[in-house]
């Protein structure tokens, strides 16, 4: 039995046991830095048409509306379902593949935060729904192996980003510029899809879409370079200083580190993901800087990263009570504000072991410096 | 095809669009509010393709898969409510026009608080976009918390005027399809270190950064046995002597334009194999004027294409509207009767088929005049 036949009996087997009657994990075509893409996890392909779902019966039976109908071949050619249906009219033939199949009654439905109107009133015109995230994210909390691979792999991807990062932070250089040399480095190494907030400037308030502005001699850059693969996010927050920095600047860089450093040495399996905030939190406190780890200058401390679960969640904070569990891949980053240097990035996404959070990224996690 | 967020150049330049182009999309929006008599209208945006509404008001958009709602009452400022954290407002204040701007971590809570607080949720109140973007759960109780108003739909306030694109509107596609002209041009001379789908892409994908496209769309066509596809660059080689079509779409400043072109593989570079579809492109394009439907322009075209040789492929659409959305009204498709107007912009990409050329693809905006379109891209 392959690994996608286990993702179907286990999506059977919890339905049994919840008494549902079917299960539809809609998307919308949109994945999330901060959510899980339940669709992609479970078809093992990513979907980008506005409506799509899986349909599956508590028997095993499982079919695949492909919206746009043209991008069905693709998605057939990647799937393990073996029913892949195109869809121009998801409304119509989400009632009528649900009829055929014999689904009525109770179904779990995946994807609610996303779903609209039009798909909600023609699925519950055949069966009654129940929310069905959980299921999903409790199967995608096991790691496989070539998930673990696939973070190592994105892993290096990131470092590939961060390069150009570092070489393309220049004076003269416009910021949009940068994040296009980022972007094609990226997707030139692998990455199918690419996630570049960044900002310059001698203070900056926080990170956001590349803008016109022109980098200059003391400019402090920073960044979050996260290329995706299959799905699957990636994240380091870095800084780079053009010139040489501020006494002040690296003096808070060290803190912030010692800051990750702490943190990292408590997230082990087994403790809840709130000790990493917590943690963190205590270092830039005690420098000084406690109401600036609130909101509103910061709020989450870290975020797992994951295709079907993004556990411990979309916001690591002093609250976040779920534990962390071997194989979950998570940003840990002190990112922070500070009145004296603005924003600064620092971070780093780690996979967690037996032994503790391991670092994939190769390259250092440190103030960098650009001679000009 | 949507990415995971907007990485591209984020702006909005006053020269290109000063605030009095805003000033007079809400000028007719408020006449057509007139007429329905509407004391308020709530506009919403999602993600990264259905923004278009929110824009036309405000030049805000949605980087995320996120929503942002506009409510425009019939008098005073416009309020500009998005998904995120106060943080995220000073970015907004460099990139949106005249409006307050309110961070919300539940936007149909927070919406209506604010609202409710300037008592603005009185009379009648219009809906455009809600029903069909909004998550269904916020949806649901938007709609219980508006059960006391008297709430319509009027998709058309803002549609029937993002139809026709001003003379701003018109020059920001203009500067889109510049572009894209460009990197189509340049896509020939650039030696590619290895010539596979994902180094193709990822030259588009720079390229168009590099020209300020805010976001990009880049497809692959090419024949697998005896079909022919069009999907996201895979980790495929291109091999030598092959055919192979790409399909760019970017945003520029908010604004959309698209283009294919269809290239063979000759000594590791990409040499332009659309030439025999020039003639007929022309011709069929020619169909795209003023005064006729989008229903007859189909007409028009197979009968061109029929008649130069070509089978023409359907599976992905002939042609629609271009502009704060990748694809808008109206639409070239059978059956569509809405005729066209000076100034619109449509997208059209023909993908045909002959025994000796196989499959071309071939695409352009195209502005709409009284005669025959000028080709923008």
């Amino acid at each position: 039995m392959g690994k996608t036949d286990r993702k179907l009996e286990k999506a059977v087997k919890m339905m049994n046991d919840r008494g549902l009657d079917g299960l539809i994990i809609f998307s919308r075509g949109n994945i999330s830095v901060l959510g899980p893409s339940y669709l992609h996890y479970f078809a093992g392909v990513r979907l980008f048409g506005r409506m799509s779902a899986a349909i599956v019966t508590r028997s095993g039976d499982v079919a695949l509306l492909v919206g746009p109908s043209w991008d069905a071949p693709r998605v057939a050619r990647k799937t393990w379902i073996g029913d892949v249906r195109g869809t121009s009219t998801f409304p119509t033939d989400v009632t009528r593949t649900m009829k055929e199949l014999g689904i009525s009654g109770t179904v779990g439905l995946v994807g609610q935060k996303e779903i609209t109107e039009e798909a909600y009133i023609a699925i519950t015109s055949v069966a009654k729904v129940e929310p069905a995230e959980a299921l999903i994210e409790d199967m995608a909390r096991e790691k496989s192996p070539e998930e673990i691979e696939q973070a190592r792999i994105a892993a290096k991807i990131a470092d590939i980003g961060f390069e150009a990062f570092l070489e393309y932070s220049r004076p003269g250089q416009r910021e949009y510029e940068l994040a296009a040399e980022m972007e094609y480095a990226m997707r030139l190494a692998g990455a199918d899809d690419i996630f570049i907030l960044l900002s310059s400037g001698s203070h900056n308030d926080e990170m956001h879409e590349p803008m016109d502005r022109r980098m200059a001699k003391g400019d402090i850059v920073i960044g979050e370079i996260t290329p995706i693969v299959d799905g699957l996010f990636f994240q380091l927050c870095r800084t780079v200083v053009i010139g040489r920095p501020e006494p002040v600047v690296s003096e808070k860089y060290d803190m912030l580190m010692r800051a990750l450093n702490d943190s990292v040495a408590v997230a082990k399996p087994g403790a809840p993901a709130g000790v990493i905030s917590k943690t963190m939190n205590k270092v830039i406190s005690d420098a000084g800087y406690g109401k600036y780890c609130y909101p509103p200058y910061m709020r989450a401390r870290g975020h797992g990263f994951g295709v079907g679960s993004i556990a411990p969640g979309g916001v690591i904070d002093d609250n976040t009570a779920m534990p962390l569990e071997l194989g979950q891949v998570v940003v840990i980053h002190p990112n922070q504000y500070i009145p004296e240097t603005g924003y600064l990035a620092c971070g780093e996404t780690y996979l967690v072991t037996e032994k503790g959070a391991e670092k994939l990224a190769k390259t250092e996690t440190k103030l960098y410096t650009k001679e000009v | 095809m949507q990415g995971a967020l907007k990485n591209g150049r984020n702006v909005l330049d006053w020269i290109n669009m000063p605030q009095v182009e805003f000033d007079s999309h809400v000028t007719g929006i408020r006449e057509a509010m007139k007429k329905e008599m509407l004391d308020l209208l709530l506009i919403y945006g999602y993600a990264f393709d259905s923004y278009g509404d929110v824009a036309y008001v405000t030049n805000c958009i949605t980087r995320l898969p996120r929503g942002a709602l506009v409510a425009l009452p019939a008098k005073g400022q416009p309020a500009l409510f998005f998904d995120g954290s106060s943080r995220g407002i000073p970015s907004y204040r460099k990139t949106v026009s005249d409006a307050d701007i309110i961070a919300v971590s539940d936007m149909v809570r927070d919406s209506l608080k604010y609202l409710t607080d300037r008592n603005l949720l009185q009379g009648r109140i219009g809906m455009v976009g809600l029903r069909q973007l909004m998550p269904y759960e916020q949806f649901k109780a938007l709609k219980e918390s508006l059960s006391s108003c008297t709430v319509t739909e009027v998709k058309s306030v803002v549609a029937d005027r993002r139809l026709l694109k001003s003379a701003r509107e018109q020059d920001e596609i203009r500067r889109a399809s510049r572009i894209l002209h460009e990197i189509f041009e340049g896509v020939r001379e650039f030696s590619f270190p290895s010539l596979n789908e994902h180094s193709i892409q990822a030259f588009l994908y720079r390229e168009a950064r590099y020209a300020g496209a805010e976001d990009v769309r880049a497809l692959v066509g090419k024949a697998v046995g005896e079909n022919w596809y069009l999907w996201p660059a895979e980790k495929k080689a291109i091999n030598e002597g092959q055919t192979v079509s790409l399909y760019l779409a970017l945003e520029f400043e908010r604004y959309w334009a698209e283009a294919a072109r269809t290239f063979r593989v000759e000594n590791g570079s990409l040499k332009p194999a659309d030439q025999v579809l020039e003639q007929a492109y022309r011709e069929s394009a020619e169909a795209v004027k003023a005064g006729e439907t989008g229903s007859e322009v189909c007409g028009s075209i197979a009968q061109t294409l029929k008649s130069r040789g070509f089978e023409m492929l359907t599976d992905y659409g002939l042609g629609y509207g271009v502009g704060l959305s990748p694809e808008e009204p109206p639409w070239i498709a059978e059956g569509e009767d809405t005729r066209l107007i000076e100034g619109m912009t449509i997208a059209l990409h023909l993908i045909v088929k002959n025994k000796d050329a196989g499959v071309l693809m071939k695409g352009e905006t195209l502005l709409v005049t009284d005669a025959a379109p000028v080709v923008l891209t």
